[in-house]
């Protein structure tokens, strides 16, 4: 396992083996399996995280950019390494296979001695071959996930090893089940396989056939004498269409004992080839195309809720940027002085209140509010009405006034600075009385607000407190 | 997809505290994004943030600080343009008057956040203007109007709060009209967010018809991420009813005589099945981006017990067993039996929630041999019932339905209330594509590679996705 640090070191890591090809079914079966281990504990992710954000351009990208580096990290690509060492092993096991196999389809032709019945030796060959192909054909309409062999891999390997190893092989096999791909896989595999043992034993059979004189010959106890010519007649018609020089029965007939065997030998290798070796080599490739379009085509899914979890925690990486940066500092905040006392006379004037709120406030007209107001005005804040209040308020000589607010409403810096022009310098004695609008009372947030003024006015939020603000006024 | 690689710049603007920064939360997804409270001029500088789309940055948000005194801006901004004039030139226009403000000295001093604003703004192609219509429509409004179309750029009014009470959706409306904006966009940024987004980029597109291709490919790209996140949603919810309806637990057969050990057994398997939910709801939750904070809020029910007792509430069940039908009942009824005899439980087991649990379809109909075995080892097996199974799943799809509906600056947790009796969708098929999980215990914990398992979970979709498909009712509704 490499050490955590090496990710972000320039240079190559350390280890001495060539670093995996980024395939797209290599990355994959990463994410996937880091996506399995992260379901049992949560990976440390965070430089990876932000470091893929940068690296893909959309979300399957980054998806996988992220796996390949976590994985890096911690040592899943090593153990896929380990893994696909593994294959090595299967290749040889597949070698092994191909010579039994082509060693078993010897054994049938030349097994009886130098006499050699064609007939009997073309079933023997082509008998298992055409029993799996069939099989392998039947198996087509079916499920494209019934892998049997999965299991039994899962059953020898799995459940053994590190963490790491048993979730690359689960995320291995979820990935062969998704798209069928591991039934072209196989199929390719298999079909190969095939292919190679026909090749191998024909290249036997030539080399026996060129160097040794055979006896080859169609002979029956039971079956009527006109059979077996068909048979072989038949069998011949394919690799004749395909035009490969076959016999045709009556030159077989006609031809002496030597030029028989010579025709009977070409008949049966090209048999070989037109109905083992060709369909085979055919499958593989239309095998090989498929699993090949698949892998490429391998992309993480983006609807699984493991890559939407993915992309909600990359969607969060996304930096705002601040623009247009706050140069000036919040203002002080200032103590709130001491409700001065109101000096008569007395104004009460209401603020941008909402209009369905009656005027003067019934609340206030109490007794122990004392005699009303000098001047009792109301405006909805409009630049022209201020200078109207300003004015009256100067004419009036007025001293103290009571502004009446919304208080559900949110404070702004208008607010602020008809406050300033009332208090005038500190010339002239203010309150607030937060009315409760439509939207109730906010006293935090104007209270708040109210400690930045440089002038903070004492504020009420009820009727009596800010009839008992009125009423020892001197008159 | 081929866009240019600049960002179409959209500047937010509107009067303090109006939630223009909740705005660019629900768009954006991003619950962390700004700061919203309640503190009137929260946000006090001009912030960006980008869309992404295939990597490339389509739209670029500009969330500015409030207007704050429009009237006093509105005030220099005319004296600004009655001022003594150089000769006898022409009158400068009103983007030429922003423009002189803005060189003043003004725009550092006094109005300095205001400048920010209308700097945002003379940059973008269009600007959103926020305006809670809970507030009357005051002088300082229409001024804060009349600014803002004097910046020369298209103007979508956005009328947040309009779902509140008190809302003056219909003098607000009256009142943009005033100023030539008819399109009005109505939005609400706290409550249930029902394709607003989707009115807000047609509305955009019709405004700014220059980039209309931009936009359809922007609402093509936000339908795919709505497609993607049900079907991931969907994906876990089908993956804990699997589990759900495979979880068992075994007890030898005399302890079921112990009320106390029955009751033990009966809490044991319940922990288990919250355990499996609460994982479900944090996945959702990290699903559609709502913050691990959420989680707990949501998931304070499932702690105080109320969760429980809505899920195995005698009278809930009762109700779901309706919607079953017949058919899954019998087959409920006859595992309830097997399991009865077994276990010496019966339906009057001290309290509602054994009443409730108690028995189950531990084997389902495959495994007679096992069940067998069990008997002769005198194992009694508790599993959870079909119609919990089914209550359980019409409660996550509630959920499910209000997490999609749900903006990015609601501060409410969502919270999953009882079922509600009318417009119940036929559980029949889901209970149906769950029988084979009651089969298979190793199905209680999740595993990769098993192709049963995975052809179990894609018919448990399949009857969740006609489900969901009833719940939701016509879609385009409220």
């Amino acid at each position: 396992m490499k050490q955590p640090g090496s990710v972000a070191a320039p240079l190559p890591p350390a280890s001495p083996r060539q670093p995996l090809p980024r395939s797209p079914w290599r990355g994959l079966l990463l994410a996937r399996a880091l996506a399995l281990i992260e379901e049992r504990q949560p990976l440390d992710d965070t430089a990876e995280l932000a470091a893929a954000w940068r690296e893909g351009r959309d979300l399957p990208q980054r998806v996988l950019a992220r796996a390949w580096r976590l994985g890096d990290r911690l040592g899943l690509v090593s153990t896929l390494q380990g893994l696909t060492r593994h294959a090595g092993w299967l290749a040889v096991l597949g070698l092994v296979l191909v010579l039994l196999s082509s060693a078993g389809m010897l054994q049938a032709v030349l097994g009886s001695g130098r006499h050699i019945n064609v007939v009997h030796a073309f079933v023997a060959v082509l008998g298992l071959h055409a029993l799996t192909l069939l099989l392998w054909l039947l198996s087509l309409p079916w499920r494209p996930e019934g892998i049997g062999l999965g299991r039994w891999f899962w059953r020898l390997e799995g459940g053994r090893g590190p963490p790491e190893r048993q979730a690359l092989l689960a995320a291995g096999l979820e990935l062969l089940q998704q798209q069928g791909l591991g039934r072209w896989l196989l199929g390719a595999l298999s079909h190969g396989l095939w292919a190679m043992a026909f090749a191998l034993a024909l290249l036997w059979l030539a080399l026996v056939f060129s160097f040794q004189a055979y006896e080859l010959s169609w002979e029956t106890t039971i079956l009527p004498r006109d059979t077996l010519p068909e048979f072989v007649d038949l069998v011949g018609r394919w690799p004749a269409w395909l035009g490969l020089p076959v016999a045709s029965t009556e030159r077989l007939v006609t031809a002496d004992a030597a030029e028989r065997h010579r025709l009977l030998a070409w008949w049966l290798m090209l048999a070989v080839v037109a109905w083992g070796l060709l369909p085979r080599l055919l499958l593989c490739a239309v095998c090989t195309a498929l699993a090949r379009w698949r892998l490429q085509r391998l992309a993480p899914d983006t609807a699984a809720p493991w890559v939407r979890r993915l992309a909600s925690r990359f969607a969060a990486l996304q930096a705002s940027a601040v623009i247009d940066a706050d140069e000036v500092p919040n203002a002080p905040v200032h103590p709130s002085t001491a409700a001065t006392r109101p000096r008569a006379p007395l104004a009460l004037v209401g603020f941008e209140l909402p209009p369905e709120q009656a005027w003067p406030p019934p609340d206030l007209a109490t007794p122990a509010a004392g005699p009303p107001p000098t001047l009792c005005l109301r405006l909805d804040g409009g630049a022209h009405e201020r200078q109207q209040v300003l004015a009256a308020l100067d004419g009036a000589a007025i001293r103290s006034v009571l502004l009446v607010v919304d208080g559900g409403t949110s404070p702004d810096r208008g607010t602020g600075r008809f406050i300033a022009a009332l208090q005038a310098d500190g010339r002239r004695g203010l309150a607030l009385w937060l009315l409760a609008g439509p939207a109730g009372l906010n006293e935090r947030r104007w209270s708040a607000w109210l400690a930045t003024l440089e002038d903070p006015p004492p504020a009420f939020d009820t009727p009596q407190a800010a009839a008992a603000w009125l009423a020892p006024a001197e008159r | 997809m081929n866009l240019p690689a600049s960002p179409l710049a959209l500047a937010v603007v509107g009067h303090t505290n109006a939630g223009k920064t909740s705005l660019l939360r629900t768009l954006a997804r991003r619950r962390e994004f700004g700061e919203v409270s309640d503190r009137p001029g929260t946000t006090r500088h001009a912030e960006a943030i980008a869309l992404m789309l295939d990597g490339q940055p389509v739209l670029s948000f500009i969330d500015t600080p409030g207007l704050e005194d429009p009237i006093g801006l509105l005030t220099v901004l005319q004296a600004g343009l009655q001022g003594p004039g150089p000769g006898p030139g022409p009158r400068p226009s009103p983007p030429e008057r922003i423009q002189a403000f803005l060189a003043g000295p003004l725009a550092t001093g006094d109005f300095e956040q205001e400048a920010k604003v209308l700097r945002a703004a003379g940059g973008v192609a269009a600007l959103l203007h926020v305006i809670d219509c809970r507030e009357p429509v005051l002088p300082k409004y229409r001024s804060e109007m009349e600014i803002l179309s004097w910046c020369a750029r298209p103007v979508l009014p956005v009328l947040n709060f309009c779902e509140a009470a008190g809302a003056r959706a219909a003098d607000w409306t009256a009142a943009l009209a005033d100023y030539g904006l008819h399109a009005v966009l109505r939005f609400d940024a706290v409550a249930p967010f029902v394709g607003a987004e989707l009115r807000l980029y047609e509305a955009l597109k019709t405004l700014v018809p220059a980039h209309a291709e931009r936009f359809d490919e922007l609402l093509e790209f936000l339908a795919l991420e709505r497609l993607d996140r049900r079907a991931a949603s969907l994906a876990v919810l089908a993956e804990l009813l699997l589990q759900a309806a495979s979880l068992r637990h075994q007890a030898p057969r005399r302890t079921l005589d112990d009320a106390n050990a029955r009751a033990a057994l009966v809490t044991g398997l319940h922990e288990a099945l919250s355990r499996r939910s609460r994982a479900a709801v944090a996945q959702w939750l990290e699903i559609h981006a709502f913050s691990p904070e959420d989680a707990e809020l949501v998931l304070a029910p499932f702690h105080d017990g109320r969760w429980e007792a809505d899920l195995f509430n005698p009278e809930h069940l009762r109700r779901a067993g309706q919607a079953l039908g017949a058919g899954a009942a019998l087959g409920a009824g006859i595992g309830l039996a097997a399991d009865l005899a077994l276990a010496g439980l019966s339906l009057g087991t001290g309290t509602a929630i054994g009443a409730a649990i108690g028995g189950g379809l531990s084997q389902g109909w495959t495994a007679p041999a096992r069940h067998l075995a069990r008997r002769l080892r005198g194992l009694a097996e508790l599993a959870i019932e079909d119609a919990a199974l089914a209550l359980l799943a019409r409660q996550m799809l509630t959920l499910l339905l209000q997490l999609e509906r749900r903006g990015h600056a609601a501060v409410q947790p969502v919270r999953i209330g009882a079922p509600a009796d009318t417009e119940a969708a036929d559980a029949r098929p889901l209970l149906a594509a769950l029988r084979p999980a009651r089969a298979h215990p190793a199905w209680a914990e999740p595993s990769a590679g098993d192709r049963r398992r995975s052809a179990a979970q894609a018919a448990v979709l399949a009857a969740l996705r006609r489900q969901l498909a009833t719940n939701e009712g016509p879609p385009g509704g409220p």
